[in-house]
């Protein structure tokens, strides 16, 4: 059984028409398994994905491509409780989390 | 309220937070036939009523509270294309913000056989953007 999400690609055009990721710093709250992370890291300078599921977390950590690797972490944590660095980011992205 | 107040203090002045929500009152089961596309019902999202009014809340208080200036938003539809009735029952059960009942799903299953094609959902999305001040 499976499952294509959004192969059309609106919610990517949707993000891109709205913030240009290009060579910033993406903090993105509830990250899941990186589907969203995929479409914009590869233009981000960086790029910390938060998710309070553990499961979640891995999955993202064992679908990180290896071009990615420099650039992309993934925190088990919460944006209240992950300790984040002051004025550290220039995009947050909250996608279905709030 | 609190996640705002912690992304705001990791935001950049000038930095950007991007809000992307499910929109009410606007997702359909459809099913892919040929060129058509058949909308078989509507999705009962009511469940997730209570958790939308209170994003909303929370990002009218930051706005409120000059935290944060809202600058542009659009919608857009997000679709979930399932290979089988069995992928879209097993996805639609794990929503914890959308009805699935039985009558849902009898009448779904109604329509494939009358109709035979791809079984999709089609959710209609929002994004805002917003500034930090």
């Amino acid at each position: 059984m499976a499952v294509l999400r959004d192969p059309e690609g609106n919610e990517t055009r949707a993000l891109h028409q709205l913030v240009s990721f290009t060579s910033k710093d993406v903090l993105e709250i509830g990250c899941g398994d990186g589907r969203l992370t995929w479409r914009y890291a590869d233009v981000a300078r960086s790029a910390l994905g938060l998710d309070p599921s553990a499961s979640a977390v891995e999955s993202a950590w064992a679908a990180l491509p290896a071009r990615l690797r420099p650039t992309v972490r993934f925190q088990v944590a919460d944006v209240i409780t992950a300790e984040l660095p002051a004025e550290a980011f220039d995009v947050a992205l909250l996608a279905w989390s709030l | 309220m609190r996640a705002l107040r912690s992304i705001h203090a990791a935001l950049r002045p000038g930095g950007v937070l991007l809000d992307i929500q499910p929109a009410r009152h606007d997702s359909w089961v459809e099913i892919q036939h040929g060129d058509r596309t058949l909308r078989v019902a509507e999705l009962d999202e009511s469940p997730g009523y209570d958790a939308e009014r209170a994003a909303q809340t929370a990002l009218q208080t930051v706005v409120d509270d000059k935290l944060f200036a809202p600058e542009a938003d659009l919608f857009f539809t997000y679709r979930y294309h399932f290979d089988s009735f069995d992928a879209w029952v097993e996805q639609m059960n794990g929503w914890e913000r959308i009805v699935m009942s039985p009558e849902l799903r009898e009448r779904v299953r109604e329509a494939l056989a009358a109709t035979p094609g791809k079984l999709s959902v089609a959710r209609n999305m929002h994004a805002a953007r917003f500034r930090r001040l």
